[in-house]
């Protein structure tokens, strides 16, 4: 029996990574500031800490970029960008999605649910 | 006080490094490094300066087995690896004891077929051999 954080954490899994892509498509963002916007989403949250060895998944698979930059008050932060194969795979997503949304929303027979 | 504060922060990473068994050098350093800058920075926007704010900061992070294994999930370590150093070994040594007693059952058949009195060989053999002291052609 799949329980409600069980089922919602294999839902994550997957998805979550470009949701992290999706964020930093428009501007960088520095990780703390990633780990916030996912902490405002309930669905979507976690462990904090569980979102830096994704980080550093996604840096070391080409989809995202990193920088250290220093600031002005307070210890030197990690920007993230999306990079050009990181915007490839969030447009294949975006695609994917929609047609697997579509597919399971036709199966559990939720077309018209919100 | 400050000292008690990074002394908690210091454990927590601690806690966290010596779960990354099978995570390269680099990944751990990256993720302790990437962590330690988190918890500055929310210390600092948040003004942390007591025990318990330094608390809430870590239990936010995560307890350090469920980063851990997030980070060892994350770098391609499957649970078998690291599971326990000891079942490898003893994986190691339960085959060798079977290739041994393989190998021992292949000589003691060698030299047998080139004995002709079988019931000697067999009765003077060890009980690797003594199984195989009657050859099924010999039936």
């Amino acid at each position: 029996m799949v329980d409600g954080p069980q089922l919602s954490n294999s839902l994550r899994r997957g998805t979550l990574e470009f949701c992290v892509l999706a964020m930093v498509e428009q501007e960088d963002l520095y990780s703390t500031e990633i780990v916030r916007y996912f902490g405002v989403e309930k669905q979507l949250s976690t462990s904090e800490g569980t979102i830096y060895p994704m980080l550093s998944r996604l840096r070391r698979s080409g989809l995202l970029g990193s920088k250290w930059i220093e600031s002005a008050n307070g210890p030197p932060r990690r920007y993230y960008h999306l990079t050009p194969a990181g915007k490839t795979a969030l447009e294949n997503f975006r695609h994917e999605w929609v047609e697997f949304r579509k597919a399971v929303d036709r199966m559990v027979r939720t077309e018209n649910d919100d | 006080m400050t000292d008690k504060l990074d002394d908690l922060v210091e454990k927590y990473l601690h806690d966290v490094d010596s779960r990354l068994k099978g995570v390269t050098k680099s990944q751990r350093d990256e993720l302790l490094l990437d962590l330690r800058a988190h918890i500055g920075q929310l210390r600092m926007d948040e003004g942390a300066d007591s025990e318990a704010e330094i608390r809430n900061i870590l239990d936010r992070l995560g307890d350090s087995e469920t980063v851990a294994a997030s980070a060892r999930q994350e770098a391609g370590v499957t649970d078998e690896d690291t599971a326990d150093g000891g079942s490898r070994v003893k994986q190691i040594v339960i085959w060798s004891l079977v290739a041994l007693v393989a190998l021992a059952a292949i000589i003691y058949f060698f030299f047998f077929s080139l004995t002709t009195s079988d019931s000697a060989v067999g009765a003077t053999n060890s009980a690797v051999g003594a199984t195989l002291a009657t050859p099924l052609w010999t039936k």
